[in-house]
């Protein structure tokens, strides 16, 4: 007989065998085990040795990872100004004083200075920043020199304030003793503008600027601060005058002690002459003086039915509430979304990993049973 | 005593509490059994079983019937505590099995045996020794646990034949050592 074929008793000795051989529990075990199910497992077991349990970097690995994708479209979107932001409006607020570029070094008083320095400030030019802005004039290294300054403000405002807007820029100007120039204003609901070329003493350009900056109905798109600095040219004038001035007395004394009448008709032609030479350097000094006390400052002031639509810093209207609360979901939609597109991979790697993990971890348990002995 | 309403648990939490009380009540020998062989120890045994259980306990609601019954959903929660023990032993590298005891079966099982019923279990005990760990799952999960051949194929993750086909072998080895 095959070693296979055992008679029906043979095997039922065999598995008669093999059942008493079967490991039974302790009562200990058995009357614990019992209390624990009829408690229901609310107390944890005190194992021998602690079953081996997920190390808690893999517990903490998916909340952590989340935090950082939400953390990152936050960033992102913070970056950018929120989604509404206008990219003509973010802010370069780097409001160089014109002085500076103006300025040369103490030590060489008459050498050339830069021929001028402009600094342009878009839109961002919050009237506080511009407020902030050095007055002109008042550095010391530059109090002396000769500077001609200018500057430009391009103002927004709702079309039917236009007019409001334009009679705050002439209040302005004559708060600070300055100049109008010219002005054109055209109004209307459609859309108004006004223009204004105006000259507000030196020193007092950066507060009359500051405070163009702040008018109530109005915003600032753009504003633009021009530096030239001329004193080599008033120097020049100044030495000019002075040598006129000096030979004319010269020529005086010469014509004083003529006795022919050649030397006396050549000496007064020369006189005529230096005349003319004091009268035209007379003119440019004063040109130039009045271009040094004075800047030039352009204005314009343009309707924009964009403004005044809720978000002006006038008070909270049903409307502006709206708009804001429209923009504060539009920033929430926003980081949704980012979010999102950042996690979708993720999931898609864990739903790939979920299955690999799984099949590596059952591949490691039956690699457990394969070594035991 | 009365239970108030709020005492009283819910009719389905009741019920899957009583299916899982009767499944842990018909079993408990047959898990440690089962477990006790794949681990060789019996402390890490009761721990193994204990585990199992209770893991069985907070998963009873994501049992499956149609996926097989409940023994061999709850056989095969043991075999992964049991894996794991396994895992961990290695990993550990420590001696984590019992030193064997050889008066343990024997006190208690040879009341009244005579010379030769001895000799019998102790040539099949050597056989069973002598078999892999696989084989000897399978034999604790056949004549130690009482499972089913469906049962053990769910257990194993094999199909039912080739469960049987595993099954019939490893018995004719233990044959052929038996009465070698």
């Amino acid at each position: 007989m095959h070693d296979d074929e055992l008679t029906p008793e043979q095997d039922d000795e065999l598995v008669a065998l093999l059942t008493a051989e079967r490991p039974r529990p302790s009562a200990a075990f058995a009357e614990r085990l019992d209390a624990r199910v009829e408690d229901r497992f609310a107390r944890p077991a005190a194992p021998r040795s602690a079953p081996a349990r997920r190390p808690w970097r893999f517990t903490l690995l998916p909340a952590a990872a989340t935090v950082a994708v939400a953390l990152t479209a936050l960033v992102l979107v913070l970056g950018d100004g929120g989604p509404g932001a206008d990219p003509d409006q973010a802010a370069t607020s780097s409001l160089a004083a014109p002085e500076q570029t103006g300025a040369p070094d103490a030590a060489t008083p008459d050498a050339p200075p830069p021929a001028g320095g402009a600094i342009e400030d878009r839109a961002a030019a919050a009237p506080e920043v511009a407020a902030q802005a050095p007055a002109a004039g008042t550095d010391p290294a530059t109090r002396d020199r000769k500077v001609e300054r200018s500057a430009s403000l391009e103002l927004s405002s709702d079309p039917e304030r236009v007019d409001d807007v334009a009679q705050d820029v002439l209040g302005v100007v004559a708060r600070f003793d300055g100049i109008v120039d010219q002005s054109s204003i055209a109004s209307g609901t459609t859309g108004g503008e006004a223009r204004f070329a105006l000259r507000i003493p030196a020193g007092e350009l950066q507060p009359a600027l500051a405070a163009l900056s702040r008018l109530p109905d109005a915003q600032v798109l753009a504003r633009t601060d021009d530096a030239v600095d001329v004193n080599q040219a008033y120097v020049s004038v100044r030495r000019q005058l002075a040598n006129a001035r000096a030979e004319r007395v010269g020529v005086l004394r010469a014509l004083r002690a003529a006795d022919t009448e050649d030397e006396t008709l050549r000496l007064r032609a020369r006189l005529d002459a230096l005349e003319r030479t004091i009268a035209l350097a007379e003119r440019s000094q004063r040109a130039l003086d009045r271009r040094v006390d004075y800047a030039t400052v352009s204005v314009s002031v343009r309707g924009d039915s964009d403004q005044g639509s809720g978000t002006d810093e006038g008070g909270l209207t049903l409307g502006g509430a709206f708009d804001d609360a429209g923009r504060v979901l539009e920033v929430a939609a926003a980081v949704v979304v980012i979010a999102a597109a950042a996690l979708v991979p993720l999931l898609a790697l864990a739903a790939c990993a979920w299955p690999l993990g799984r099949a590596l971890t059952r591949r490691r348990r039956e690699q457990a049973l394969d070594a035991a002995v | 005593m009365t239970a108030t309403p709020t005492d009283r648990p819910a009719p389905a939490a009741a019920e899957s509490w009583e299916r899982f009380e009767a499944l842990y009540r018909s079993s408990r020998d047959d898990v440690y059994a089962y477990v006790a062989t794949l681990l060789s120890d019996a402390a890490a045994a009761e721990d193994a079983t204990a585990l199992a259980f209770e893991r069985a306990y907070r998963k009873r609601r994501s049992f499956d019937r149609a996926r097989g019954n409940e023994r061999a959903w709850l056989f095969g929660i043991a075999r992964n505590a049991a894996l794991d023990e396994l895992r961990r032993r290695r990993r550990h590298a420590t001696l984590a099995a019992d030193p064997e005891d050889p008066t343990a079966v024997d006190a208690a099982a040879t009341v009244g045996a005579t010379d030769d019923d001895v000799l019998r279990r102790t040539v099949v005990r050597a056989a069973l020794d002598a078999l892999a760990p696989r084989e000897r799952e399978l034999v604790s999960l056949k004549f130690h646990a009482g499972l089913t051949n469906a049962e053990i194929a769910r257990v194993l993750g094999v199909s039912e034949s080739n469960a049987g086909t595993l099954l019939h072998r490893t018995i004719a080895k233990l044959r052929k050592a038996c009465h070698a």
